[in-house]
């Protein structure tokens, strides 16, 4: 189950999607300890796992330096104790 | 003097070198001598080469000498998520050129905030100073338009009942047309109108009277014509 991914998204039903599967996998996987927000394989910052699931915390975050952050998506996995969070830009509407 | 543009570029070099340090540091060496600073963060040495392309800022056409590109540091203070501690606001420091992704670190706002400069301070007290009266004119503004879309909306909906009058209107108008059209009895008995032009009238009436008059004749040669 390592390197699972996960794609949150901001309706609030899927919001707690994450925190439900996270419960899910608790039996199989340690709890995070720490979180990495990555972008185009780049590790940008290092967070509290709290912090990185909290979606809206990172658009904050990321906004002034990426301002795709506004509408992208964010995909977690984790690879041991760490929560690894990769925002996903959005392509752009077409026509 | 050559001696003090010399010692920026030094420091710049030994806080690159400083810099790399913490990114090692990062990558699980120990670095005990940062007491205040929470966390050193910063993106991976080797992929932070990679920039993204699609990304097309002024200052990507920049040349790659730091004293002729332009240098982005900033200070990011997060807000405070909910249950957080006041004490322990995350500061997020950067440092980027072009549109490489930044150097960044994590410091908390308790322990950077004695040793910000003078100047830093000044902006942030005005920030704060203005953040009431910034927050009144937003409602204001807030207000505004809500008196604006419900101003638009009686309109529409006035504008909506006045057509939706108007074509009812219409409609009884067009109805009484066509039943009026519908209930009009044609007299197949009635003679026929009489014509609208009297000349031709009149000339009518003169062929017919020469009509009469050569009557005979004619009647004769069709005889005739009859006869051949």
């Amino acid at each position: 189950m390592e390197n699972e991914t996960i794609t949150m998204t901001d309706s609030n039903d899927e919001q707690a999607k994450p925190v439900q599967d996270a419960t899910e996998n608790s039996s199989t996987q340690p709890q995070p300890t720490k979180a990495k927000v990555m972008f185009e394989q780049t590790v940008l910052f290092e967070l509290e796992p709290d912090e990185a699931r909290d979606t809206e915390y990172l658009r904050k975050l990321l906004e002034p330096h990426y301002s795709a952050a506004t509408d992208a998506k964010f995909e977690y996995r984790q690879e041991g104790d760490v929560l690894i969070a990769t925002m996903v830009k959005q392509n752009p509407p077409k026509g | 003097m050559p001696e003090e543009t010399a010692t920026p570029k030094e420091q710049v070099q030994e806080n690159s070198v400083i810099e790399d340090e913490e990114i090692e540091n990062e990558e699980g060496k120990t670095n005990a001598g940062k007491e205040s600073v929470v966390e050193a963060k910063a993106a991976m040495p080797n992929t932070n080469q990679t920039r993204s392309l699609e990304r097309k800022f002024a200052r990507d056409d920049e040349p790659y000498d730091f004293e002729k590109c332009t240098v982005l540091v900033t200070l990011q203070l997060m807000p405070l998520r909910d249950g957080q501690p006041l004490n322990t606001r995350k500061v997020l420091i950067t440092a980027r050129t072009h549109s490489y992704a930044p150097y960044t670190m994590q410091i908390s706002w308790d322990d950077l905030t004695p040793r910000l400069p003078n100047e830093i301070h000044s902006l942030i007290e005005r920030l704060q100073f203005e953040l009431v009266q910034r927050e009144a004119e937003q409602r204001a503004r807030e207000q505004a338009e809500q008196q604006r879309q419900a101003a638009l909306k009686a309109e529409s909906e006035k504008r909506r009942a006045a057509k939706k009058q108007k074509s009812s209107s219409e409609a009884d108008t067009n109805k009484k047309n066509t039943q009026a059209k519908h209930s009009k009895k044609i007299d197949l008995n009635a003679p026929p109108a009489l014509a609208e032009n009297p000349k031709t009238l009149s000339q009518e009436n003169e062929n017919q009277i020469v009509i009469k008059d050569v009557e005979p004749e004619v009647s004769a040669s069709s005889v005739q014509m009859t006869m051949f």
